[in-house]
């Protein structure tokens, strides 16, 4: 997987770290069962302190994207393909994206733009063959 | 010069030419230690700077060499090898001057305004590294027995 961050962006460098981490596993390149490099060498390899990346990691472990282990390190917990998640963090997922899409409303974008880049981001995602069956009858494009 | 004395000196000259050629072999966007966009590598300055450093290094190289010719008859070679301490920090002398300056422009004329800078890691290389080719060794190691074997006959 290449990992990329902009150390001067105005997005935190551990919040990127965990993003461009999700995005793997969503396009499938970091399938459940993976592993992902200690904190120490992702540290070093990206030229950051070792407490950004713990806290990324971190903040994956809390989501259950990630298992954290002394002896296995960091490996990856749940893909695309690991069954309906947890249905709390659902419900908090749905808030974040209704203010998502609320911000694409509130600065004027039509509603069928918003709906095609949501299936623009979604057709590079990895889902497996009976969801995407599932999403090609209801007329769509996983 | 006897191979001793040759052997004293050589040290002196090699360290005095690596510092000299440096430069030539660092990356363009990361001139003496300082990271420029790839449209500011041929700036003035660093380019003013480079000349300023290869003159300083090659002068500290001869002048550290010709001492080391002319002492190393009469001093042990080891000795003559102290010329080495001095050259090092006049060569990191000069390294930290083109540096101290190039910075300065930079940072005067804000050279990275406007441009993103990303930072790319390919994670595989931890956690799955390619393995040592063992392969690549065999016609090495059927080399090596050819002539063991040609030269016990």
């Amino acid at each position: 997987m290449l990992l990329s961050i902009e150390p001067d962006g105005p997005v935190p460098i551990y919040q990127q770290i965990r993003d461009r981490i999700v995005e793997a596993i969503a396009r499938g390149r970091q399938p459940a069962g993976s592993a992902l490099p200690s904190t120490r060498q992702l540290a070093v390899d990206l030229g950051v302190n070792f407490h950004t990346v713990n806290k990324g990691y971190d903040l994956l472990r809390q989501e259950g994207l990630l298992r954290l282990g002394r002896k296995s390190g960091a490996v990856v917990r749940r893909d695309a393909g690991s069954g309906p998640p947890d249905p709390a963090w659902a419900q908090d997922w749905t808030g974040r994206l209704q203010t998502l899409l609320a911000e694409a409303a509130a600065q004027g974008m039509p509603a069928t733009d918003i709906v095609r880049e949501c299936r623009a981001a979604l057709a590079d995602f990895a889902f497996p063959a009976a969801v995407a069956e599932v999403w090609n009858r209801g007329g769509g494009s996983p | 010069m006897s191979a001793t004395s040759l052997a004293a000196v050589s040290p002196v000259l090699a360290v005095g030419a690596l510092m000299c050629l440096m430069p030539a072999v660092t990356r363009p966007t990361l001139q003496f230690g300082v990271r420029v966009p790839r449209e500011r590598a041929g700036a003035p300055v660093i380019g003013r700077e480079r000349r300023a450093y290869y003159w300083r290094t090659a002068a500290i190289g001869v002048c550290c060499t010709l001492v080391a010719v002319t002492v190393q008859g009469h001093w042990p070679s080891w000795l003559t090898r102290i010329i080495l301490l001095p050259e090092l920090a006049a060569g990191f002398g000069c390294f930290w001057v083109a540096r101290r300056k190039i910075a300065a422009v930079k940072n005067a004329d804000d050279w990275f305004a406007g441009l993103r800078q990303t930072v790319v890691t390919d994670t595989s290389w931890r956690t799955d590294p390619p393995r040592f080719p063992v392969r690549w060794l065999v016609p090495a190691l059927a080399g090596l027995a050819v002539l063991g074997a040609a030269a016990g006959m």
